[in-house]
C-alpha cells in the first residue's frame, strides 16, 4: 500500500539540489506555500485530484530541473479537472462539520449526535484514502520517477486526511467521553432522538449505496476521475444481463447499466423468469438491477416498479428476506409521492407484521390508517386477518388465508401453520370424542384431506387418527397438540427469516 | 420561535450547571423544563400553520418537541448522574419529575419506544439501588410516573402489571384531582373489565360524566352479552379508541366477555340444558344480527372452551355443545 510508505529522508546533503529529490525537506519555500495554496483552493473531496496534479507539476518541475528556478509564488494553480461545483462529498463534509457544530453547541446530544456523525464520517474517509492511494499509484506508474518522490506527497495527503479525521473525531474525546459510559444507553436514545431531517439527509446521500447495505461505499459522485456531469453518475455499460457484486469501493461505470438499459433488462428478465423461472437467477439480477439504480440516484417510478416487481417475485418464493428489502425501500419511495401500488404494499406489511409479531409497529400502523385506505380490500383483508388472529378464530383466519387477495397469501404462508398448531390445540381441547379428518382439513386450511392428513402426520399427530373412521381422537391428541403450540410459537424472528 | 430557542438555550445551559449543583437547583429545573415542554409545543403549532400551502421539504419542520425532548433527555442523565454521596441533597429526587415530562412528550409524540427505552433506563438505575424508590417520592411525581407505565403496560397487553400500576396512581391521587383520576380510569376500567369481569357502578358514571360517555353504552351491552349493540358502540368510537391504543383491549374484551355472555343468554334460555345444540346458538347469534354458519359458532365455542369462559365440550357428530353440570360459564 502506497500509503504506509514513509518520507525517505535524504540526510545528506539538504542543502543541494539534486534535480531527483523529492524530499520536501528540500523544496524551495516558496514551493511549500504554492502546495498549500492548492490545497486550501480545493473542497475536501477533490483533495485526490489536487494531489494528482500537483504530483504532476512537482515532478515535472523536477524532471526539468527548474524545481528552484520556477517563481511558485506567481505559479497557477493545477486546477485541471477540478470541479469548482459543490459535490455529494462535500455536502458530507458539511453535515459532519455541522455535526460537530452541534455536538459543541448542544452537549446533551453531542454523544448522540457525534455519535451519528462519527458512524456516518468513519466509513467514508477510509475511501478518501483509498481515492488518494488510487490516484497515487496511477500517477506512480505514468511518472514512475525515483522512488522517494512518491512518498513525500503521499504523506503529506496521508497527514492532511488524518488530520480530517481527527477534527470530526475530536468533539468526542472531549468533555463527554467521560460521561460516555454511563450515558452510552442515554445515546442510543438520542441517536433515536437525532433530528429526523439530518439522519434522513444523511440517509438520502448513503442512498446511492447498494440496496444490501454496503456502507463503505464512497460517494461515487465525487471522484473527477469520471468527467461527465458532476452530480450524476451515469453508467456506460451496454450489457442487459450482470451478475450481482456487493460494492466494495467506486464503481466503475463501465460495469454501471444506464436506465434506458436498465429498462431493457426488465423486460428480458420479465421473459426470463416466465419461460424458466429461475429464482437464483432472477433474484441476484434484480438485486444488481437495484444496484445499478441506486447507484445513479435513480428514484422514480421505474425503481418503483422493478422493486415491486422483485418483491412480489421474492414473496412467490417464499424469501420473506429480500422481500423486506424490497419493502423498506419502497416505503422511502412512495414517501417521495412517486407513483406505484402502495396500497397493495401497505397491505402486506400489515400481514409481514402478523408474521413477525410486531405489536408495536402494528400499533402505530393502525393509528395512521387513513378511512381511504381502510376502505380498500386488501387492506380490509388484512385487517380481518388481524382481527381473527387476535381473537384466535381459526374459522375465519383460514377462510381469509384461502382467499387472499394479490400475493398476501404468500406471507400468510409463512405464519399459517403456526397458527394451524394453535388452532388443533384448541379444537383438541374443545371437540370430544373426536373429530373427522374432513373437519379438520376444513378447519386448518387445507385443500385436502390428503395434504391436511401429511401434515398431521410431520407432527406426530396421525398416530391418534383411527385408520379406519378416519377421525382424530381429540383427547389423546391433546398433549401433542398442546407441545407443537408451544413450540411453533417460540421462534420469534425479526427478519423474517427463521 | 425566539421564545423556544431562548428557552432551548437556557434549558440546556441550566442542565451544565446543575451537574455541578445539589438539589436546591431541581425547582429551577422543573419550571425551566416545564416551560420548555409548552413553548415547544407552541413553536410547532406555529409551524403548522404556516406550513399548510408551501412545499414542506425546504421550510422548517415541526420538530421543537423532538428537540426539546433531547434537551429534557439530557436533564434527565444530569439527575441520574448525580455522585452526591449524600442522598438528602442529591438531584435524583428530580429524576421522576422529569420522567414524566419526557413521557408527556413522548405520547404526544407517538414515539412509544423512545418511552420504553427510557423506562428501561430508569429501571436498571432503580435495580442497582441508585435512586430511591418511587414510593419515597413526592407523591405527586410518583402519581404521573405509574399512570404512564400503567399505560406502557396496558399497550403491552400485560394487563395485570397495567392494573397494579394504575391502582397505585389511582390511590394515591388527590380526592380532588379528578381531572387526574378520569385519565387513569380511562385504562382501568377496562382493564378491570378485562380481568374481572367487573363493572364499575353507578357513582363512577355520576363523578365522570366523560368516561360515562366513553364506556356506559359498552358495558352495559357487555353485561347483557348484547353483541349488536357492543360492535355499533365500537365502531362509532374506534378513532378515539385507536388513537389512545385501547381499540384492541375493547376487542378483546368483545371476545372474552361479551360473546361467552351472549352464549350464556342462550344456554339460560334453554333452560338451563346441559345440551346445547349449536343450531340454538346460531339462532341466538342471528337475533343478534351475526349471520354465520354453524361450523363458525363451534370455532367460537371451541376458543371460549380453550379460555375457560365456557366450561364443557363440543360433539362434532351430533351438533351439540354438551355444558358442564357446574357452572358452566364461571366469572
Amino acid at each position: 500500500m502506497t500509503l504506509s510508505s514513509k518520507t525517505s529522508k535524504t540526510t545528506s546533503s539538504s542543502a543541494q539540489n539534486s534535480p531527483a529529490n523529492g524530499n520536501p525537506a528540500v523544496w524551495p519555500d516558496s514551493l511549500k506555500a504554492y502546495v498549500g495554496r492548492c490545497f486550501a483552493s480545493v473542497g475536501p473531496s477533490q483533495r485526490g485530484a489536487m494531489e494528482k496534479n500537483l504530483k504532476k507539476v512537482i515532478t515535472s518541475a523536477i524532471e526539468s530541473t527548474s524545481l528552484w528556478a520556477i517563481d511558485w509564488d506567481t505559479r497557477e494553480l493545477p486546477l485541471d479537472g477540478i470541479r469548482a461545483v459543490d459535490d455529494g462529498e462535500d455536502m458530507m463534509e458539511k453535515l459532519k462539520t455541522d455535526a460537530k457544530k452541534r455536538a459543541d453547541a448542544k452537549s446533551d446530544s453531542a454523544t448522540g449526535t457525534v455519535a451519528v456523525g462519527a458512524i456516518r464520517t468513519s466509513p467514508p474517509l477510509p475511501s478518501s484514502y483509498k481515492a488518494a492511494s488510487i490516484t497515487f499509484t496511477k500517477s506512480d506508474q505514468q511518472y514512475s520517477t525515483t522512488n522517494g518522490q512518491a512518498s513525500s506527497s503521499i504523506s503529506k495527503a496521508t497527514k492532511r486526511s488524518a488530520k480530517w479525521d481527527q477534527r470530526s473525531v475530536e468533539p468526542e474525546t472531549t468533555e463527554d467521553s467521560a460521561k460516555r459510559k454511563k450515558t452510552s444507553i442515554f445515546a442510543d436514545t438520542n441517536y433515536l432522538n437525532s433530528n429526523v431531517e439530518q439522519v434522513r439527509k444523511e440517509k438520502r446521500l448513503l442512498r446511492f449505496d447498494s440496496p444490501s447495505g454496503n456502507e463503505s461505499t464512497p460517494t461515487p459522485v465525487a471522484t473527477p476521475e469520471y468527467d461527465t456531469e458532476p452530480e450524476i453518475f451515469v453508467g456506460r455499460s451496454m450489457k442487459l444481463e450482470k451478475k450481482y457484486l456487493r460494492l466494495t469501493s467506486a464503481p466503475d461505470p463501465e460495469t454501471v447499466r444506464p436506465l434506458h438499459v436498465l429498462r431493457q433488462t426488465l423486460d428480458l428478465l420479465k421473459e426470463k423468469w416466465k419461460s424458466e423461472r429461475n429464482y437464483a437467477y432472477i433474484c441476484d439480477q434484480f438485486k444488481s438491477m437495484r444496484q445499478d439504480l441506486t447507484v445513479q440516484l435513480i428514484q422514480n417510478e421505474f425503481t418503483v416498479n422493478v422493486y415491486e416487481i422483485h418483491a412480489r417475485i421474492a414473496l412467490e418464493n417464499g424469501d420473506l428476506g429480500e422481500y423486506n428489502q424490497c419493502q423498506t425501500q419502497l416505503r422511502t419511495l412512495y414517501a417521495m409521492n412517486i407513483a406505484g401500488h402502495p396500497i397493495e404494499f401497505l397491505a402486506y406489511r400489515i400481514l409481514y407484521l402478523l408474521h413477525t409479531r410486531n405489536r408495536s409497529d402494528m400499533n402505530d400502523l393502525l393509528i395512521e390508517l387513513t378511512d381511504e385506505q381502510k376502505a380498500d380490500d386488501s387492506i380490509a383483508h388484512a385487517l380481518q386477518v388481524r382481527e381473527a388472529m387476535t381473537d384466535q378464530d381459526y374459522h375465519s383466519l383460514m377462510r381469509l388465508y384461502l382467499s387472499a387477495p394479490n400475493m398476501g397469501g404468500y406471507i400468510m404462508d409463512s405464519f399459517i401453520d403456526r397458527e394451524r398448531h394453535a388452532a388443533l390445540e384448541i379444537i383438541c381441547k374443545a371437540f370430544r370424542p373426536d373429530v373427522p379428518l374432513r373437519f379438520l382439513t376444513d378447519e386448518i386450511g387445507f385443500d385436502s384431506d390428503k395434504s391436511c392428513y401429511e401434515f398431521l402426520e410431520k407432527h406426530a399427530l396421525n398416530q391418534f387418527i383411527d385408520e379406519s373412521s378416519l377421525r382424530l381422537r381429540a383427547k389423546d391428541a391433546y398433549p401433542t397438540a398442546q407441545n407443537n403450540r408451544m413450540t411453533a410459537f417460540k421462534k420469534i424472528d425479526i427478519k423474517g427469516q427463521i | 420561535m425566539a421564545a423556544y430557542r431562548e428557552q432551548n438555550a437556557l434549558t440546556q445551559l441550566l442542565n451544565r450547571i446543575a451537574e455541578r449543583t445539589d438539589k436546591w437547583v431541581l425547582p429551577v429545573v422543573y419550571t425551566v423544563t416545564q416551560e420548555l415542554r409548552i413553548i415547544a409545543m407552541e413553536a410547532d403549532h406555529y409551524i403548522e400553520d404556516r406550513m399548510s400551502g408551501s412545499s414542506a421539504s425546504n421550510s422548517a419542520k415541526p420538530n421543537k418537541l423532538e428537540e426539546a425532548a433531547r434537551t429534557i433527555n439530557r436533564t434527565l442523565t444530569v439527575c441520574l448522574n448525580d455522585r452526591n454521596s449524600s442522598m438528602q441533597n442529591s438531584r435524583k429526587w428530580g429524576v421522576y419529575f422529569i420522567i414524566s415530562l419526557l413521557f408527556k412528550i413522548y405520547f404526544k409524540l407517538g414515539t412509544i419506544s423512545l418511552a420504553t427505552s427510557v423506562v428501561r433506563v430508569l429501571n436498571a438505575s432503580s435495580a442497582a439501588g441508585d435512586i430511591p424508590s418511587v414510593e419515597e417520592y413526592p407523591k405527586a411525581h410518583m402519581v404521573t410516573f405509574k399512570y404512564y407505565v400503567g399505560i406502557l403496560a396496558f399497550m403491552d397487553e400485560e394487563y395485570e402489571k397495567a392494573e397494579e400500576h394504575l391502582h397505585v396512581a389511582l390511590n394515591n391521587c388527590h380526592k380532588r384531582a379528578t381531572r387526574n383520576q378520569e385519565l387513569i380510569l380511562q385504562y382501568l376500567l377496562p382493564t378491570h373489565l378485562l380481568l374481572h369481569r367487573r363493572y364499575p357502578s353507578k357513582a363512577v358514571w355520576r363523578t365522570f360524566p366523560r368516561l360515562q360517555i366513553i364506556y356506559e353504552e359498552l358495558f352495559n351491552a357487555s353485561k347483557r352479552g348484547d353483541m349488536r349493540t357492543y360492535e355499533a358502540a365500537l365502531a362509532a368510537r374506534e378513532k378515539l379508541f385507536v388513537t389512545r391504543r385501547i381499540y384492541l383491549t375493547m376487542l378483546k374484551i368483545r371476545t372474552k366477555i361479551v360473546r361467552p355472555r351472549l352464549f350464556e343468554q342462550v344456554y339460560l334460555a334453554s333452560d338451563k340444558s346441559t345440551r346445547v345444540p349449536v343450531s340454538a346458538f346460531r339462532k341466538g347469534l342471528e337475533f343478534v344480527g351475526i349471520d354465520v354458519d354453524d361450523d363458525q359458532v363451534e370455532c367460537w365455542a371451541a376458543v371460549m372452551i380453550y379460555q375457560g369462559q365456557m366450561k364443557g365440550y363440543i360433539s362434532r357428530e351430533r351438533k351439540t355443545i354438551v355444558l358442564s353440570n357446574n357452572d358452566p360459564f364461571p366469572r
